[in-house]
């Protein structure tokens, strides 16, 4: 961490994009540190996504207000998105913005062959060897991110989900059919553990693992039917993964609900958030250190992201009760806000670590204290928390009651 | 008393979760000032209920009580109220207006009970509490908040009507 002198670390970090390029190496015990941030503020949430936001941040200012962000790579316009920026480095994105509000935003055009995580993960790597299997994990991060910014890659880790479906649906054996579900999750787990998988992809192969399984369960007290369900269902799920295309797994989702067993999906739904909201409270209850914060935000990242996508995609079938409808309207909210906390939380975890943040954000708190009041003070420490920026422990050194910054404690891995 | 310690004491038992209060398809930034201008509502509507049993209790049987607590937090905590946290825009000074409303609404509280039974006003305490936990939940908040903000609630009118407190922090 770049904690050296207290007074050197730039305000708001994130939107500092040049400050973390010019962050020295790491050395030591740090090295360790900063790959496992790095790599997973590049898989956790949505692949690439460090890389994004360091980008853009290179190109647009906090404060700008709304701008109009058009991606370009290799001088072509791959995608464009709206984004709201705050003064205080908040910020959010949007897919969509009312017309009257377009007229006001600035256009920024953002290169995204400009790829500042997986760039500083490479020279960390080039100037620190790792043996295997550590460098099978970064490699797998690195790839994993790359993917991201090539159209219409395919993940092999779905690709492999796909072989084994169709491999273990020409068996006739009863017994391999019911083991389907463990061989395809237990596949996932191993996707997703050696740092392959991001959030979305791992949400898909979740999914291809447990919605047929839970519609099935709806039959347990006829076998055949049961069987029947599964069988069709995990053949709709292999279909979707055919081209290792994640958000091909939609339809399973709407099919499922049209096939009526939207009350299963809604406990799957209800239990892919609690399981996100306990690693988001476990994050937020961790010590000061951002290498175990970023680990549970890790593991939260896909149950949100698949709650939040379960509830939108299963809302498209027109065979979704109202009362349903109402309940996945209201759980897709807090899922989407979740997933994109804990984006917002890897990424803080990788640059506020490498840029050495916390000293400027305590100077920040103890400015608001001075011009606010408490209220400000209060303020601006939850807002950190909340944002799943830091955890609660580490306002004693945030607020100035205690001088002992964040560690890395290798314990943490 | 301290009013301001009242509010970030239930806005921290709220804490991210204010989210699953919000209206659906809701984004938002500042999540502080949201959950403390929550906090306040959520108090203010709990100082409601207790003043609400204060009225009731002197002419009243125990069960038109805990129905007078109940419509008063219900009147003051609806899905509008709570909702407006999130669609209106939220700066350091509705912020501070919501505070000053909410220690007004304690101070109230501290005032009216003076001088009561402390079994009595224990029983009002905890039915407001309980009665905010209920509204909440039915605003769609999940039980393990709504029930971490009923037990922040119950310690803070505790605390204003000076009722010993198991945990006051």
């Amino acid at each position: 961490m770049a904690d050296g002198n207290p007074d050197a670390a730039g305000p708001r970090a994130l939107t500092q994009a040049q400050a973390f390029l010019e962050v020295p190496l790491p050395e030591g015990a740090e090295v360790l540190a900063e790959i496992h941030l790095l790599a997973w503020s590049l898989v956790g949430s949505v692949a690439g996504d460090a890389d994004r936001r360091l980008a853009l941040n290179q190109a647009a200012e906090p404060g700008d207000g709304l701008i109009h962000a058009v991606f370009v790579q290799n001088g072509a316009v791959v995608s464009d998105g709206w984004h709201e920026r705050r003064p205080d480095g908040s910020g959010r994105h949007h897919r969509d913005v009312p017309e009257d509000r377009r007229a006001s935003a600035r256009e920024v055009q953002v290169d995204l062959s400009l790829r500042p995580a997986s760039d500083r993960l490479r020279k960390v790597i080039a100037a620190n060897p790792i043996p295997p299997p550590g460098s099978q994990l970064i490699q797998g991060a690195l790839d994993c991110a790359d993917r991201s910014f090539t159209p219409f890659a395919g993940e092999p880790g779905l690709l492999e989900i796909y072989q084994e479906i169709m491999a273990e649906l020409l068996q006739p054996d009863l017994e391999r059919i019911a083991n389907m579900p463990q061989l395809i999750y237990d596949r996932q787990k191993h996707w997703r553990r050696m740092w392959s998988m991001d959030a979305r992809a791992t949400a898909a192969a979740r999914f291809a693992a447990q919605i047929p399984a839970v519609c099935a369960q709806a039959h347990e007290d006829d076998l055949k039917r049961s069987v029947t369900t599964y069988r069709e269902l995990v053949t709709i799920a292999a279909d979707r993964l055919r081209a290792g295309w994640w958000d091909m797994t939609d339809q399973l989702i709407t099919d499922a609900v049209d096939m009526g067993y939207a009350a299963q999906l809604d406990k799957l739904g209800a239990d892919l958030l609690t399981e996100a909201t306990q690693f988001r409270d476990a994050a937020l209850a961790a010590p000061p250190e951002p290498v175990r914060v970023a680990g549970l935000l890790f593991d939260a990242a896909p149950p949100a992201y698949a709650a939040a996508w379960l509830s939108h995609s299963g809302q498209k079938s027109r065979a979704l009760t109202h009362e349903f409808a109402a309940a996945w309207a209201h759980r897709g909210t807090v899922a989407e806000e979740m997933s994109a906390r804990i984006a917002d939380g890897l990424c803080h975890q990788a640059v506020d670590w490498i840029t050495g943040a916390y000293w400027a954000i305590r100077r920040e708190v103890a400015g608001a204290r001075a011009r606010g009041g408490r209220r400000a003070e209060w303020a601006m420490l939850r807002d950190g928390e909340f944002g799943l920026r830091w955890p609660r422990s580490l306002r004693s050194f945030l607020s100035g009651e205690s001088d002992d910054p964040p560690v890395f404690d290798p314990r943490s891995l | 008393m301290d009013p301001d310690e009242s509010v970030f004491a239930v806005a921290d038992a709220l804490g991210p979760d204010f989210v699953e209060l919000a209206p659906d398809g809701e984004a938002h930034f500042d999540p502080s000032n949201i959950a403390l201008i929550a906090a306040t509502s959520i108090l203010t509507a709990a100082c409601g209920g207790v003043l609400a049993a204060i009225q009731q209790s002197a002419q009243a049987a125990t069960t038109s009580v805990l129905q007078a607590v109940r419509q008063a937090v219900r009147g003051r905590l609806s899905r509008k109220r709570v909702q407006e946290a999130f669609t209106e825009v939220t700066d350091d000074k509705a912020r501070d207006a919501a505070f000053d409303a909410t220690a007004a609404s304690l101070a109230e509280v501290q005032r009216s009970a003076a001088g009561l039974d402390p079994a009595e006003l224990a029983g009002m305490v905890e039915a407001a509490a309980a009665a905010v936990r209920q509204e909440l939940e039915g605003l769609g908040l999940s039980p393990s908040p709504a029930e971490r903000v009923q037990r922040s609630v119950s310690i803070q009118l505790a605390i204003t009507v000076n009722l010993p407190t198991e945990n006051p922090d």
